[in-house]
């Protein structure tokens, strides 16, 4: 006989701490990535930078995959309204998430209006140093993605950090 | 501003922040964002801190302009 257990409080604070986390790395880790092309296509010789940045990027991609498959209390215990919808029972949690989503709106909301005004004034009056003008679409998406799951998780991350009784 | 006196019911019964969130069914974080002023709890949750307390709503938390 299966025996169904519980969604408590704490799995569900788990599981947001996981999102979070590895909506984190993988801001950081467009951001190296980016960082790492940007540092090619302007230091083209600066080898020991590029293994810098390379290897920070390489620990940052092992601690996705630990976090990913580490300790998964929450295996099966998840609804729909809170995979997709970032809703919880517990009311804290619940607030946290949704802050999550707010900030990283609202970052968005700003950052895109303000590149799209750049980019237009931008055709007409050349002012951005060449390597922001040579920006590859590839980049810009890493770097907005990066921005995303940064404004995302670091909120949630702070909101949830522990504290003593 | 929502004031309240978790902490001094809290520490009448002698009891963690954890074993209140166990006693209302919420989580930790709730009860100590709660208790600090970070986090308005909603009337369900302030009923069943009055009900674990047995005490009132109004004795548990109050409202100051």
């Amino acid at each position: 006989m299966q025996t169904k257990t519980e969604l408590t409080p704490a799995i569900e604070q788990h599981f947001l701490t996981l999102i979070a986390k590895l909506s984190t790395i993988f801001g950081l880790l467009f951001i190296t990535d980016s960082i790492y092309t940007l540092i090619e296509s302007v230091f083209p010789d600066s080898t020991w930078l590029k293994i810098i940045v390379g290897t920070f990027g390489l620990i940052l991609f092992i601690a996705m995959g630990v976090s990913l498959f580490k300790d998964l209390k929450f295996q099966g215990k998840l609804n729909r309204k809170t995979l997709w919808y970032g809703k919880f029972t517990d009311e804290y949690i619940s607030y946290a998430s949704m802050k999550g989503y707010q900030y990283s709106w609202n970052v968005m909301s700003i950052l895109l209006p303000i590149l799209l005004i750049l980019a237009s004034l931008n055709e007409r009056i050349e002012y951005l140093p060449e390597f922001l003008s040579s920006i590859s679409i590839l980049e810009f998406i890493k770097l907005n993605f990066a921005i995303l799951m940064l404004s995302y998780g670091l909120p949630i991350l702070y909101m949830l950090r522990r504290e003593q009784d | 501003m929502l004031d309240n006196n978790i902490a001094k019911l809290r520490g009448k019964l002698k009891i963690s922040q954890q074993d209140l969130a166990d006693g209302i069914g919420v989580s930790r974080k709730t009860i100590s964002t709660v208790e600090t002023g970070r986090f308005t709890p909603s009337v369900v949750i302030a009923l069943k801190l009055a009900a674990y307390f047995q005490v009132t709503v109004e004795s548990i938390f109050s409202f100051e302009e």
